[in-house]
């Protein structure tokens, strides 16, 4: 009866951690598939000057062109603090002429851990590649005394690609938004796959492709059989 | 009736041991790629240190004199004194990008090498410093291990040379993992404590990714573990050449490698005398002239360091001021953060609370050791005995009395905190800090377990030691959070961050 009680405090104990370390890895891994998602590294964003300001209630307009297929997000960079609670920064992804809307939402901070960078994200579009689209973006508040919100820019060698403010009729000549598409693919294996293409980048043989692939496929299954083998044992 | 689980345990210890280091070994390597060129704590000097050294004796190329160089910027490596080759290549590798803001990546290509690659791995580029006074650290023999494999491996790219020299920093970190475990199991753990032990120390994060960067920081991690391990060796076993040898090996090359090694004497010293101290009362009076002259040989290793590295510059008048500027929650905040490798590049206010949940536990670990030692609760058999404790302690608080003495020297001659106390400072007491709050967490518990409701709860589980399995359950558990935390900052912190 004492060894009974013993065993079943034992394997009580032990699901109560397999549960626990389950659920952790989920999550951890649930995040990290969230995340695959593939800014377009060919533009660095800079926080430019000078910066176009906008004030509350106004508008301005930047003409966009998507290099890939799948455009999920569009990534701005605002001057510090941002938007402030309660306010908010609607953007509209609209066709090239600014008439037709095909993606509307809300800028978020980002995940990374920077004061600057803001994040506009809708459902994909699929046919993106080489479009030209048009971004609306409207700072609505409801304080009076909203201060403007600083959008920093970059330089723009196309006059139509130049940043407008349609509210004021202000055109920022020779800059553009520092702004910056992200994309998906349609498969979580092309995620993989791009990734480790990203990561094979700049790396000896050793440490590319299938090396890659293998080695962190080895140190994923053995780390995870390792922590349960302790749990158990 | 025997534990069946420890039956089968005891006979696949050194299988779990090489699972641990097959673990580590393949976490290293994958973050060793992870991590682009470059971009790890002072990666680029220590680079340059080493290539430094591996250049030709007689330097048959022209020297560019530092007052014609243009304005020098540490952050941008381009402009800055190191080889010809590191300046080519962070530019080839968009370095200054990568390294300019948080939210920008190298430009990727769309294959499996880089745009620029090709012009790389032409290897084009001379390995030399051609500016007067380059940036380089001088004395480490960790460096000059660096740069036999530069110099063997000559012919290849620096891609190649400097990602080997990385996945020389994780073999490295292979030998603190097995000097954890062989100390854990002499200070008088169980085998399956011990790994469980070694596993925690194995997936902590900052020594998870220390142990991927090029810098001497990963060859004194293993030489402090070698001393601890040779240390608690001469408490347990007595003094013999052997161990004796192998305590002044590490404190020999630790001091070889970097200054804080010489922080060893101290303890090194105690150690000695409170080894000695029996014999020596019994001792022939050629025995006891022979300990005096070990003790004074000591003595004025610390006295001749002391003087090496103390000008007169140094008041003591600036204690006041150091203490005050220094001892703030803020600066003990961020030296906890960066020990435990909070990377804080992402947005996650649970991460944020990690270093809180951890000086949780340490406070536990301290009123369990208030319980040790200064009352007459017995210690259990599962715990190690106080000898080691005091010597673990005592190399703890050597560290800790070194790096801020070395931080307060820097003060008193600069007047701010240049130095600074960054956690990873500390690492080289990883061994000896995780296996002091276990025992710490222990003692609390086997105290916890005479409260009124722990005593109900082992009244139903019918004798069964209850202070044994809490300590069991914590290990385990803190287990699973520190691998989690690990695997956390892997995937979506580090990739995250340089690749998406």
């Amino acid at each position: 009866m004492k060894g009974f009680t013993i065993k079943i405090s034992n394997i009580s104990a032990n699901k109560i951690l397999l549960v626990i370390f389950a659920v952790l890895m989920v999550t951890i891994f649930a995040r990290f598939f969230s995340l695959l998602y593939f800014p377009d590294s060919s533009k660095p964003l800079e926080k430019g000057d000078p910066m176009i300001n906008l004030d509350a209630k106004e508008t301005m307009v930047q003409k966009f062109v998507a290099n890939r297929e799948n455009l999920s997000k569009i990534e701005f960079l605002l001057r510090t603090p941002g938007p402030k609670p309660g306010d908010k920064v609607k953007v509209q992804v609209t066709d090239e002429n600014c008439n037709k809307i095909i993606r509307t939402g809300n800028l978020e901070p980002s995940f990374l851990a920077s004061s600057n960078l803001y994040v506009l994200s809708f459902a994909k579009i699929s046919d993106s590649q080489n479009k030209t689209y048009c971004l609306k973006a409207t700072f609505e508040t409801q304080k009076s005394a909203a201060k403007a919100l600083p959008f920093f820019t970059t330089t723009s060698s196309d006059p139509s690609f130049d940043v407008i403010n349609i509210t004021t009729n202000e055109q920022l000549t020779g800059r553009s938004l520092s702004v910056r598409g992200v994309y998906e693919n349609n498969h979580w294996l092309q995620d993989f796959s791009e990734l480790n293409q990203r990561m094979s980048q700049y790396k000896p043989w050793f440490l590319k492709h299938y090396f890659l692939g293998t080695i962190v496929t080895l140190f994923l299954v053995l780390s995870i059989s390792l922590v349960v083998i302790l749990i158990v044992l | 009736m025997k534990n069946i689980s420890s039956i089968g345990f005891s006979k696949i210890p050194r299988c779990i041991l090489a699972l641990i280091l097959a673990v580590f070994f393949l976490k290293g390597v994958f973050l060793v790629s992870a991590f682009p060129i470059f971009a790890g704590q002072d990666e680029s000097r220590h680079y340059n240190s080493i290539q430094y050294l591996s250049e030709p004796k007689i330097k048959n190329w022209t020297i560019i004199p530092f007052k014609q160089l243009s304005k020098q910027e540490k952050d941008n490596i381009e402009t800055y004194r190191y080889s010809d080759e590191i300046k080519q290549t962070s530019l080839a590798t968009n370095t200054d990008i990568l390294r300019g803001e948080e939210f920008n990546t190298i430009i990727f290509s769309n294959a499996y090498s880089g745009a620029n690659e090709n012009q790389i791995n032409a290897h084009q580029w001379d390995p030399y410093n051609k500016n007067q006074y380059p940036d380089v650290v001088s004395g480490s023999i960790y460096h000059k291990i660096g740069s036999l494999f530069e110099k063997i491996f000559s012919n290849q790219s620096i891609l190649f040379r400097f990602y080997t020299i990385r996945i020389l920093s994780v073999f490295l970190g292979l030998s603190v993992i097995i000097l954890a475990y062989l100390t854990a199991i002499n200070v008088g753990f169980s085998t399956k404590n011990s790994l469980i032990l070694t596993a925690i120390i194995s997936f902590q994060p900052k020594l998870t990714t220390y142990f991927t960067n090029i810098n001497y920081d990963v060859l004194l991690i293993p030489l402090f573990a070698l001393f601890t391990y040779a240390g608690i060796l001469i408490l347990k076993k007595g003094i013999s050449w052997k161990r004796l040898s192998l305590l002044f090996f590490s404190i020999i090359i630790a001091i070889s490698t970097k200054k804080t090694g010489a922080i060893l004497l101290v303890p090194a010293a105690a150690l000695i005398i409170s080894a000695f101290w029996p014999r020596f009362k019994k001792a022939t009076r050629n025995i006891q002239y022979g300990f005096y002259i070990i003790t004074s040989i000591l003595g004025l290793s610390i006295l001749f360091f002391l003087s090496k590295n103390i000008t007169s510059n140094v008041t003591l008048s600036s204690i006041g001021d150091y203490l005050d500027k220094s001892l703030s929650i803020g600066r003990f905040a961020l030296s906890s953060r960066t020990y435990w490798g909070s990377l804080s590049w992402v947005d996650n206010p649970v991460l944020d609370q990690i270093t809180n949940i951890i000086w949780f536990m340490q406070t536990l670990a301290v009123a369990g050791f208030g319980i040790f030692f200064f009352s007459n609760f017995p210690k259990p058999s599962y715990l190690p005995e106080k000898k080691y404790i005091i010597f673990l302690i005592g190399i703890v608080i050597s560290l800790q009395l070194g790096i801020r003495t070395a931080d307060w020297i820097v003060f008193s001659q600069t007047g701010s905190l240049d130095l600074g106390t960054p956690g990873r400072y500390f690492l080289p007491n990883i061994v000896a800090h995780i296996i002091l709050v276990f025992t710490g967490l222990g003692m609390f518990f086997e105290w916890l377990k005479t409260s009124k409701f722990i005593k109900a709860l082992d009244s139903r589980l019918r004798g069964n030691d209850i202070g044994e399995k809490l300590f069991d359950f914590s290990l385990k558990i803190s287990l699973i959070l520190m691998m989690s935390l690990t695997m956390y900052i892997i995937f979506n912190e580090i990739v995250f961050r340089y690749y998406l």
